[in-house]
């Protein structure tokens, strides 16, 4: 994917500054300045886990002497990023950066450690219970797995119509024909409203989850890893679907996944991850086109590819990502990045605008 | 014979299937294929295609109500199809050795790491425990872990997903296999990590001159890692060539939908070219060509099963249509 391993340390161009038109004038928002605008909106939003959970699991024998063991997982450390009406952002990166736990902290599944998430105007991240209802309907998630993510015990019916009764989008006369329609929008027959997902195939399950999703009319739906777990042959037409149904009913998609051939096919906009920051945040092709964080360049040099055949003995870097308990102090890159600098190894880099709607965190971008 | 001198695997009309009581599975059916020194064949499918059936139907791990109905799996010159189970014992895990999907579940979470290398070496080798050690230690080495010594005392649940999987390498290459079957050996993997083990793999393959099967649904990968690809598609070989033949002319209308529908290669935002339909159940297939009902380039004569034939230079397709043209 990477064209050149150069970071290059002018403006290239062609990509440069003022060429490019404006951000907003197509739709596509700058998260520092037009705030106001976007559908949803993450604030310097923190994800902490105890590893311990409790004072039980904290005592520790150690070294002679009874301790207290306090380890906390770092799962997403200060992310701020802003979905606009219409766009889809992908969110990629490796196991364990954080991808899911942001998108499951938006949802509310996960409450926020520290951190501000705004629906429109109103902060939700606080928000729990009754309190969440009325946002919830708008936020919805497709989850990765279609064998666990559906209650076996519930027909289709109940459990597409349940958030349509909850949520007071149809009464109970109208649920029939309510299911029916989202089972027809998601090529699923009617005749199976009355079945049990084990009937199912992987793809038709996950058409349900989506079917589900989309009962109470969401205006975001998050898609976490949404078609990893599908046969290749079926991905195609979930993602297919996917696009058909943005167009149709107006969605805005976050996009949790690794697949990078995916995440370039279906997103507007990238934003990636690693160990809970969000390192690099562009339009898909122009990060695509040149990757401007060390990261983002070694995470799709990695992606195989159909047009170049040819076995590369590999300029893939031998080390794993470091765990989100101890977190290397400045860059948390700088353990695997091939450009270094001393300053990686204590000042930690800010994620800033380098072009005009292209946000990368790396100090290479400060020089020259 | 003198032909076939460097041929380590040949696999002819293999078929397994599984009787359950709702009727007969053909799991794989009538599959064949062969391997050389140095080569690695990659198998792709879709799941249920029989990929991993034909990967475990060589080791003879195939259990009741399951069985190999037909065929001769010749490794080394021998036909392990026909050979009792004593024997089998003997080369599996030893000349012939397998690296498996999730190495989360294929290590066992309470023994120590080198407890289950030196195992492997003592199965098949007759060597003291000071050997053992050492060895476990150069294989470690060898897949690229450090300070293996310490390493060994420890358990699978202090190693990382991609730090597993190694450990599994390095177990099948233990007893120095002239073969390794991996079944998907890289799906549970991120993908730095998947290019990382890999391209360890190959390296390894090559070294030893060995041999590879790598099975895999990631065609992509496939293209990038294997000398050979096999095209499964409920149960039987669809095609066959070498990577160049079916990633750049790919004969079989499912290859050609396979690669059409990788995202990615498409403009973008587009809809995707897509396969309609699914895999047919095993147990119900069409009459004739198994891809039928999905087939854009379906026809009358199509209810016949085609055959595997040759369409030039080695390149092997199951379509009518591909022979035609």
């Amino acid at each position: 994917m990477t064209r050149d391993n150069e970071i290059s340390r002018d403006k290239p161009q062609g990509i440069g500054g003022n060429q490019l038109p404006s951000a907003t004038s197509r739709g596509v928002l700058d998260p520092q300045q037009n705030t106001s605008q976007s559908l949803l909106r993450v604030e310097d939003l923190i994800k902490h886990f105890m590893v311990q959970k409790n004072i039980f699991e904290q005592i520790k024998w150690q070294d002679g002497r009874i301790r207290r063991v306090r380890q906390v997982v770092h799962a997403v450390n200060g992310v701020s990023l802003a979905i606009d009406k219409g766009e889809t952002l992908a969110l990629v990166g490796e196991s364990g950066c954080g991808k899911s736990t942001l998108a499951k902290t938006i949802i509310g599944l996960h409450q926020p450690t520290a951190g501000s998430i705004y629906y429109g105007q109103d902060e939700i991240g606080g928000l729990t219970g009754r309190q969440r209802l009325p946002y919830q309907r708008r936020i919805q998630i497709i989850f990765q797995d279609p064998f666990s993510s559906l209650n076996p015990r519930k027909k289709v019916m109940e459990i597409v119509g349940r958030p349509m009764l909850l949520h007071g989008i149809t009464d109970k006369a109208g649920l029939k024909d309510a299911v029916l329609d989202i089972l027809a929008q998601v090529g699923l027959d009617a005749s199976y409203a009355s079945r049990y997902p084990h009937q199912f195939s992987g793809g038709q399950r996950q058409r349900i989850g989506i079917a589900r999703a989309l009962a109470c009319r969401p205006n975001l739906v998050i898609g976490d890893e949404p078609i990893s777990a599908l046969d290749v042959s079926i991905q195609a037409q979930i993602l297919n679907l996917m696009m058909d149904l943005q167009e149709k009913f107006d969605l805005t998609y976050l996009f949790v996944s690794h697949d990078l051939s995916v995440v370039k096919h279906i997103s507007t906009r990238v934003a990636v991850m690693y160990l809970g920051f969000i390192v690099e945040m562009a339009e898909t092709d122009k990060i695509f086109a040149k990757p401007n964080h060390p990261y983002t360049r070694l995470l799709f040099s990695a992606i195989p590819t159909l047009e170049d055949l040819e076995f590369k003995d590999s300029t893939i870097l031998e080390d794993e990502v470091p765990t989100p308990i101890d977190l290397p102090p400045g860059c948390p890159f700088h353990p695997r990045c091939p450009y270094a600098m001393e300053r990686c190894k204590t000042d930690f880099p800010v994620l800033r605008e380098i072009y005009p709607g292209w946000q990368s965190a790396c100090h290479l971008n400060d020089t020259g | 014979m003198n032909k076939n001198a460097n041929k380590i695997l040949e696999v002819e009309g293999l078929k397994t299937y599984f009787f359950t009581r709702k009727g007969v599975v053909k799991a794989v059916d009538d599959v064949s294929f062969d391997l050389e020194q140095g080569q690695i064949l990659g198998l792709v499918g879709e799941s249920g295609a029989g990929k991993s059936i034909s990967g475990f139907s060589i080791l003879g791990l195939i259990d009741p109500p399951g069985r190999i109905v037909d065929g001769r799996i010749i490794f080394q010159g021998e036909n392990l199809a026909a050979k009792p189970e004593a024997e089998l014992v003997k080369i599996r895990g030893n000349q012939i050795s397998m690296v498996f999907q999730d190495p989360q579940t294929s290590l066992d979470p309470v023994f120590t790491i080198g407890f289950q290398i030196k195992e492997a070496l003592k199965a098949h080798q007759d060597i003291s425990n000071a050997q053992t050690q050492h060895k476990a230690e150069e294989l470690l080495r060898m897949v690229g872990i450090p300070s293996p010594k310490q390493r060994l005392r420890e358990y699978p649940h202090q190693f990382s997903g991609g730090m597993r999987q190694r450990v599994g390498i390095a177990i099948a290459m233990a007893s120095d296999p002239a073969l390794i079957i991996a079944d998907e050996p890289s799906t549970a993997l991120d993908v730095t990590i998947q290019a990382q083990v890999l391209t360890l793999m190959r390296r390894l393959v090559h070294q030893r001159n060995s041999a590879m099967i790598l099975i895999t649904h990631d065609i992509a990968l496939v293209g990038q890692f294997c000398d050979r690809i096999c095209v499964m598609y409920a149960g039987r070989l669809v095609e066959r060539g070498s990577k160049e033949q079916i990633i750049k002319t790919p004969a079989h209308p499912y290859t050609q939908g396979l690669i059409a529908s990788i995202p990615g290669t498409q403009e973008r935002r587009r809809r995707l070219r897509q396969i309609p339909g699914m895999m047919p159940n095993l147990m119900d297939l069409p009459e004739g060509c198994p891809f039928l009902p999905r087939c854009p380039k379906a026809g009358k004569d199509c209810t016949q099963r085609p055959a595997l034939v040759d369409i030039g230079h080695g390149h092997q397709a199951a379509c009518f249509r591909s022979q035609a043209s």
